[in-house]
């Protein structure tokens, strides 16, 4: 894995200025949420019951899981392309994980940024939230990043596993992937009931942010709250059977 | 048996567009679909250490073939089974012994050096340190691309790169290799290159090598036996030399002279005539052969030159293709 990793660094450092060019329109695209959202805040204090620093809790943790999970996962979020090409083919010749060699054949490392400051974010809202990270309080925050990432993983594998299918890319992925990230990065105490559901039970990413959010601020005080993020495995269930049902019909392209 | 294919299937379907946006539009609504046996009942087997070559024009059900023995195409029924194993159950331990180049498709890392691709490959076969650096030494001195070795992919030449392809796929030590047009777009030189080092391993290391080509001096140079596939079916199993032997009726034969002054009484077809040179059609079953002929003009004329010519293997294998209506 860290061999893949390394030699897509390398790849993608033989382009200098397009690595720097993306890394930097990475951060500006982030810095331009977090204003739009500040400036939201500004003029109308708090929405609902929750503060800014509860916001940005959620905001910092969906944003990370987007950007870490399209980072590493670049392959199933790009899968048409290696339909297309027929370098599928390629992978299914060599004695690997057909998982890990998707993951490795594309990787967006500048993307990674776009995490770190996610990261930076999520720091300060928890100083300024007065949260004491105590070694369960700071094992909670880590659920929350995983589970995050765990939840576009499992976006990502079922677009990749339509693609088998489909051959196209489809855009009703980017819809889930997108509308996932700008719905579930606030709170979702402050929509109406049947987005609560949506993201509860059906892309359920408030498990990842919102419950453990209401936990660790002290909102309640359930400790069944603080684990939901491990939950979020099960999404990967059904990805995988539908990818590898895929995998079974793959029927290649080209010569 | 260390390759037996039985009734061998795969049909894919296909949908039927009519051109024109109203036919776009009708088949986007209701889409028609139509099937084809890309690969149709096919049985043959194969020993080891054998090269087989694999013809048949484009869209015949080669490459299917292929990738349903490589294990990336699940077939729709009957058996495939390669050194034991079926390769799309026991893939892991099967593409162990694979090694596969498709012309077509670079296993190289475009953007980093040659090594580096080499690297990853040994980091996913797994192959101990020391048994990789010998088979590499050996493979870069052989195809001599040690020079190569540190320039990134996307600079290489064709030619340069299809023997780091070839490389590649032969660095985990694979009992059978496949070979999916491998000399497409190479030079007269690179292609030279090439078929002496594939008969080379397959003599040293006794490995298994399917090829598919549409250059026939592959399989005439590389493989005693061919496989002809077309419409799906495998048509014709067996030495070329026989195939040349049936489609291969008649000779030419050229005399270029000089002071001739009457033309011997031979009765092969005349083809072409000057005054410096003859060209004759010799059947190939007939009483008068070419030495006949030549010994009839030498004694009337100072010969010059003599040209034999075969009929072309291309034009063979279009005859072989035409018999086949394929």
């Amino acid at each position: 894995m860290f061999k893949y990793i390394s030699m897509h660094l390398k790849s993608q450092l033989e382009y200098k200025s397009s690595f720097i060019l993306l890394s930097v329109s990475q951060i500006l695209t982030f810095l331009t949420y977090c204003l739009t959202f500040y400036s939201l805040y500004e003029r109308f204090g708090a929405v609902k019951k929750f503060s800014i620093y509860q916001v940005m809790i959620c905001f910092s943790i969906v944003q990370f899981g987007e950007s870490f999970s399209e980072a590493l996962l670049r392959g199933f979020d790009k899968f048409s392309e290696l339909i297309k090409s027929g370098k599928f083919d390629l992978l299914l010749i060599r004695p690997q994980n057909i998982y890990l060699q998707v993951i490795g054949s594309k990787m967006e490392l500048s993307k990674i940024t776009k995490s770190f400051f996610s990261i930076l974010l999520l720091i300060y809202a928890i100083i300024k939230l007065k949260i004491y990270l105590n070694p369960i309080n700071l094992l909670i925050v880590l659920l929350m990043l995983a589970g995050s990432c765990i939840i576009f993983a499992s976006i990502f594998v079922l677009g990749a596993a339509l693609c088998f299918k489909t051959v196209e890319g489809l855009e009703i992925v980017n819809i889930f992937v997108y509308g996932t990230r700008d719905f579930a990065q606030y709170p979702i105490g402050m929509y109406n009931r049947v987005i609560q559901i949506f993201f509860t039970y059906l892309i359920p990413m408030a498990i990842a942010t919102y419950f453990p959010m209401l936990y660790i601020t002290g909102q309640v005080t359930s400790i069944w709250y603080a684990v939901m993020p491990l939950l979020t495995l099960l999404t990967l269930i059904p990805s995988c059977i539908i990818f590898n049902c895929g995998v079974k019909s793959y029927k290649s392209c080209g010569g | 048996m260390y390759i037996s294919v039985k009734n061998l299937n795969k049909t894919f379907k296909i949908q039927t567009k009519k051109k024109g946006l109203l036919n776009a539009i009708k088949a986007f609504i209701k889409p028609k679909y139509r099937e084809v046996k890309a690969v149709d009942d096919i049985s043959f087997s194969i020993n080891k250490g054998e090269i087989v070559g694999l013809i048949g024009p484009n869209g015949a059900g080669k490459s299917t073939t292929i990738k349903m023995l490589c294990g990336i195409l699940y077939p729709d029924s009957g058996e495939c089974m390669v050194a034991g194993l079926n390769p799309f159950e026991d893939r892991k331990k099967y593409t162990s012994k694979l090694g596969v180049v498709f012309g077509q498709k670079s296993q190289l890392w475009w953007d980093i050096p040659v090594i580096e691709s080499f690297e990853l490959l040994k980091n996913i076969y797994k192959i101990p340190e020391d048994e990789y650096k010998k088979t590499k030494n050996d493979l870069v001195e052989k195809l001599d691309i040690k020079k190569i070795l540190d320039v990134p992919v996307r600079q290489l030449s064709l030619g340069q790169r299809m023997r780091c392809e070839i490389v590649a796929s032969l660095l985990h030590n694979p009992e059978i290799l496949f070979l999916d047009e491998p000399t497409i777009g190479l030079d007269a030189i690179s292609k030279v290159q090439l078929r002496q080092f594939i008969k080379e391993i397959n003599k040293d290391r006794k490995i298994t090598i399917i090829l598919t080509t549409h250059d026939m001096t592959d399989i005439e140079q590389l493989a005693k036996r061919v496989m002809v596939i077309g419409k799906g079916k495998l048509l014709y199993d067996g030495s070329l030399k026989a195939i040349k032997t049936k489609f291969q009726s008649s000779k030419k034969l050229e005399i270029i002279y000089n002071s001739l002054k009457e033309i011997p009484n031979v009765k092969s077809k005349i083809i072409e005539q000057d005054s410096k040179r003859i060209l004759f059609e010799v059947e190939n079953n007939s009483k008068e052969t070419i030495s006949n002929i030549i010994e009839k003009f030498s004694k009337v004329c100072q010969i010059e030159d003599i040209n034999i010519y075969e009929n072309n293997i291309d034009n063979i294998i279009l005859e072989l293709y035409k018999e086949y209506e394929i």
